[in-house]
This record gives C-alpha cells, sequence and structure tokens, in this order.
C-alpha cells in the first residue's frame, strides 16, 4: 500500500467518523452528562433484558418440541427466521448472548476512554440483536420491553436526546391511562378479584388509590417539566413511591426499567426544558406522534380490547385486565375433549390468537389429517362472568387478521356468559 | 356490567378451589352507574392534555417560528450569528 492510498484510506474513515457523529448527534452524547448517564442506562438494562431472554425456548427451535414459535400478528412468518438451539438441544444461543456481553464490556471501554461513536455503535449492535429476537416471538412484548425498545431507539437515533427521553418517559405514564380507562381501575376490579387483594391499603377503598393513579398519570405527570420546585419535586416523588410500591406486585423488572430512567431524568440531574421545535426535533415529534397512533390501534377495533385482545400490545397495556381462562380442543366427530387448558394467573392475557396457534400447532400441522376440530375459550376478566368468546367448529381453517375485527371472536355484547369465576392469583 | 342478580345466578367455575367467589366492595357497588360517565371524562381530559400540551408547547412555538423569521429556524439561527 504506497503512501497516498493508505493517507485517501485515513481521510475516508474520518470522513465516514464524522459522518456517523453527525447523523446520530454523538455530539450530545459527548457534552451532557444526562446523555452520557443514558449511555450507561442502556448498557445496565440490556443486561437486565438479555438475562431475561438467554436460554428461552421459544426464540430457539427448541419451540418446536413444545407448542410451537408463536409469531406477532402481523409477522406469523416469523419462524423461518428461527435458527438457534439452546440447552438441552444446543449452544447457539448462548453463543449469541454471551457475544452480547461482551459487545456490552467493549463499549464500556470505549465510553471510559470517551471513545463515543463507537460505545454509540456497540449499542446500536446490542439493539439489533434485540430487534431480531423481539422479532420472533410474541412473548417479548411486555410493557417494559416496549419501554426500554423506545428509551434505546431515542438514544441511538434521535437528535435532542434528552428532551425525547424526558418527554417519553412522561408520555409513557400517560399513554397508559389511555388502557386504564376501563372498570378495571375506575372500579378497581383487577385488585378486588385478587385473593390478595392490593397491598398495604385496605380493599374497601381500591377505588380511591387506582382512580388517584390514573389522574396523576393524565394531568399531574406533566409537572415533572415543572420550573416550580415543589411542584416538581411533589409530583416526582409521588412517582418514585408508586414504583415501589407497585414492585410489591410486579418485582424488581419493571422498576429497574422505569424508576432508573425517572431517577437520571427527572432527580438529581433534572432541569426545565424548553421543547425544541428545530428541524432537528422532526424525528422526535413524528415518534411522539407513532407512540400516540400505537397506543390507540386497539380503541380502533370493535368490541372491549381487554376482552378480545384485538390490537393489544401495539400500544402499552400494564394491568389492563385481570384474567381467567379456559380453552377446550375437541374431536367434533364425538364431541371428545382432547386438550383442555386453564389459565388462573392474573397476569396471563388470554389472547384467542396465542391459544389458536397455540393449538393449532398441536392439532393442525400434519397435512394429511382430515380431523376436524372444535375450539373454544371463555374468558373471564376482572372477576366478571366467563363469556364463551370463542366457539368454533374447526380449528384448523381459523386465521388471524392483526389490524380488524376477526369475526370467530366475540365482543363482550355478543359472548355468551356461562359461569362466574373465584378470586384468583397475581401469578 | 352484567346485573348483579343475573350474574349471582350463573354457575361457579371452580378453578381456584378454596377462594371465595368474585364480588364488588361497596365504593365499587356505588360507583358502578357511573363507569360510562367516568370514562367520558377521563377520555376528555385525556384529548385536552394532548390538545393542550401539543397546541401550546408545539405548534405555536413552531408557527411563530417560522411566521417570525419568513424562514426556515435554520437560517434563523444563522442571522442571529451574523448580527
Amino acid at each position: 500500500m504506497n503512501f497516498y492510498t493508505r493517507v485517501g484510506k485515513k481521510m475516508s474513515l474520518e470522513k465516514i467518523g464524522s459522518l456517523y457523529k453527525k447523523i446520530f448527534s454523538i455530539e450530545e452524547l459527548e457534552k451532557d452528562i444526562v446523555v452520557k448517564w443514558f449511555f450507561g442506562y442502556c448498557i445496565f438494562t440490556f443486561a437486565i433484558v438479555f438475562k431475561t431472554w438467554m436460554m428461552h425456548p421459544h426464540t430457539a427451535t427448541n419451540a418446536y418440541s413444545r407448542y410451537g414459535p408463536i409469531c406477532w400478528p402481523f409477522f406469523q412468518g416469523c419462524e423461518d427466521f428461527i435458527f438457534m438451539t439452546t440447552l438441552p438441544d444446543g449452544y447457539t444461543q448462548q453463543y449469541f448472548y454471551m457475544a452480547m456481553m461482551g459487545v456490552m464490556a467493549l463499549a464500556i471501554f470505549f465510553a471510559v476512554h470517551g471513545r463515543w461513536a463507537f460505545a454509540h455503535f456497540c449499542v446500536l449492535v446490542l439493539f439489533m440483536w434485540k430487534m431480531y429476537v423481539t422479532s420472533i416471538h410474541f412473548w417479548f412484548n411486555a410493557n417494559y420491553d416496549y419501554y426500554h425498545t423506545s428509551f434505546v431507539f431515542i438514544f441511538l437515533f434521535l437528535p435532542h436526546k434528552r428532551f425525547f427521553w424526558m418527554l417519553t418517559l412522561a408520555s409513557f405514564y400517560f399513554l397508559s391511562t389511555a388502557t386504564k380507562i376501563h372498570e378495571t381501575w375506575i372500579l378497581g376490579t383487577y385488585f378486588s378479584a385478587l385473593k390478595t387483594g392490593l397491598p398495604i391499603f385496605p380493599d374497601t377503598t381500591i377505588p380511591v388509590w387506582t382512580n388517584l393513579v390514573v389522574i396523576m398519570e393524565m394531568v399531574f405527570v406533566w409537572f415533572l417539566f415543572s420550573k416550580n420546585w415543589i411542584m416538581q419535586r411533589g409530583v416526582f416523588l409521588f412517582f418514585c413511591a408508586f414504583h415501589l410500591y407497585s414492585g410489591i406486585l410486579v418485582g424488581y423488572h419493571y422498576p429497574l426499567i422505569v424508576f432508573s430512567a425517572l431517577l437520571i431524568l427527572f432527580g438529581y440531574f433534572y432541569k426545565p426544558q424548553v421543547p425544541p421545535v428545530d428541524w432537528k426535533s422532526i424525528p422526535g415529534w413524528s415518534f411522539m406522534l407513532t407512540l400516540l397512533c400505537l397506543q390507540m390501534i386497539s380503541h380502533m377495533i370493535p368490541g372491549d380490547e381487554k376482552l378480545t385482545m384485538e390490537g393489544n400490545f401495539y400500544g402499552l397495556y400494564m394491568f389492563e385486565a385481570n384474567y381467567q381462562c379456559t380453552v377446550r380442543v375437541y374431536d367434533m366427530d364425538n364431541g371428545e375433549t382432547l386438550q383442555r387448558i386453564s389459565s388462573t394467573n392474573a397476569r396471563n392475557r388470554c389472547s384467542p390468537y396465542w391459544y389458536m396457534k397455540r393449538t393449532q400447532f398441536l392439532y393442525c400441522r400434519n397435512n394429511f389429517n382430515t380431523k376436524q376440530y372444535g375450539f373454544s375459550m371463555e374468558i373471564s376478566i376482572n372477576g366478571g362472568p366467563f363469556k364463551r368468546v370463542v366457539k368454533e367448529k374447526d380449528l384448523c381453517a381459523l386465521e388471524y387478521k392483526p389490524l380488524q375485527k376477526n369475526d370467530w371472536i366475540k365482543t363482550e355484547d355478543e359472548a355468551e356468559p356461562v359461569a362466574r369465576p373465584l378470586k384468583n392469583f397475581y401469578k | 356490567m352484567m346485573d348483579k342478580d343475573e350474574f349471582e345466578k350463573l354457575p361457579i367455575l371452580h378453578l381456584t378451589p378454596g377462594n371465595e367467589p368474585t364480588s364488588l366492595y361497596p365504593m365499587q357497588e356505588a360507583l358502578v352507574p357511573y363507569v360510562d360517565e367516568i370514562s367520558i371524562v377521563y377520555w376528555v381530559i385525556f384529548w385536552s392534555v394532548i390538545i393542550f400540551l401539543s397546541s401550546r408547547f408545539v405548534i405555536i412555538p413552531a408557527v411563530k417560528n417560522a411566521i417570525g423569521s419568513g424562514q426556515s429556524p435554520k437560517d434563523d439561527n444563522g442571522d442571529k450569528e451574523k448580527a
């Protein structure tokens, strides 16, 4: 390689470097302490997320020996992209997850040495891996996954990272109320249907607390941005207390993702922000509009999405209803029950789509099978009656449309009530 | 919500034996007739908050910015620098 080629190569690498810095607003990462904390947050939370996901059989070919891979409703062909194995069948998944741990270590190395563009690139690799794993299984759609994916997206791609991280966090509290405008929270029936009720507070006062949360998340959350110190600190402390309290039920994972972001953004480092309205802010505002539209999808589909689960999972859906359900697959020739599944776990969303996919995998894979299977499903939400939401004669003929009403899933008005439940458990 | 008498006539499905049947507490019973009205109030607040915040902090400042300078915000900054 001669001198001129070497200089030319160095020049082009420098150009790529400065272009990368410009595209991804790396300057913010170099200058703003909160965006540096944001980087630390990303690494910390990736470690939490991947710890939970590693050795998960449903994102590996092991899923085929269970009840099959279950893809997102809008990406039902995801099984073609599942290639990893995990124990006891193989190690591929672990190779990747441990490689990701190496990338995390590398990211920290670069950050310590002030090489922020490289550190940013490492987070991009982690994000791409997360997106791949998310896309191949319907399971990884929890609220905290939604939070985490959005936050990392902002860190990676949006200008005005600090402001849009703050706004997204506040907006998530706010948008979650769209799913809480329901008897679940207005009456608090989610909690009164639990055997253990609401932690600490008397069960008779449940509606007071559930409505307080709705009002705080809908209106007062915006005072997190207040210039009035007392107001800002008051609301900040309320949400701190809220996370510590809700952790009694939900455990560590959710507060680690959300509470830590709250502390970084609205705690010690809080400074009132002026919303940016320059050209660079357009991607950020478009992102906010997208979050709002995703949250509204379930409200556009007829029927109570808490019962039908249609359009759920595109937005936040935390504590949207307390579930119990029974599923039955039966032989249409003689009515014999072939499989009965029941769930009393309040958190287990009894999704007709999920159970359709799961039972279709077991009964409809064999093309030579001429048998016809009946499929029925009764769902109770918030301690209300079990309603027969599904009763179909041909399980294998069922198809699911992701963004519209599915005729085979009955709404709350169409579904026949068949029984009443006993109180259930949170887990 | 289903009528209380009709609900209590339904057979119990014993998926969690030993637990008592679900029922409402007095404050919940009192609120049942107003669930629809409360929902409407909440939706009005929800959309009002969006409209107020987006107008006050995004749309109006952006329009003012555009009208005030008569050019793009980037050019505006450039003018300030020159001044």
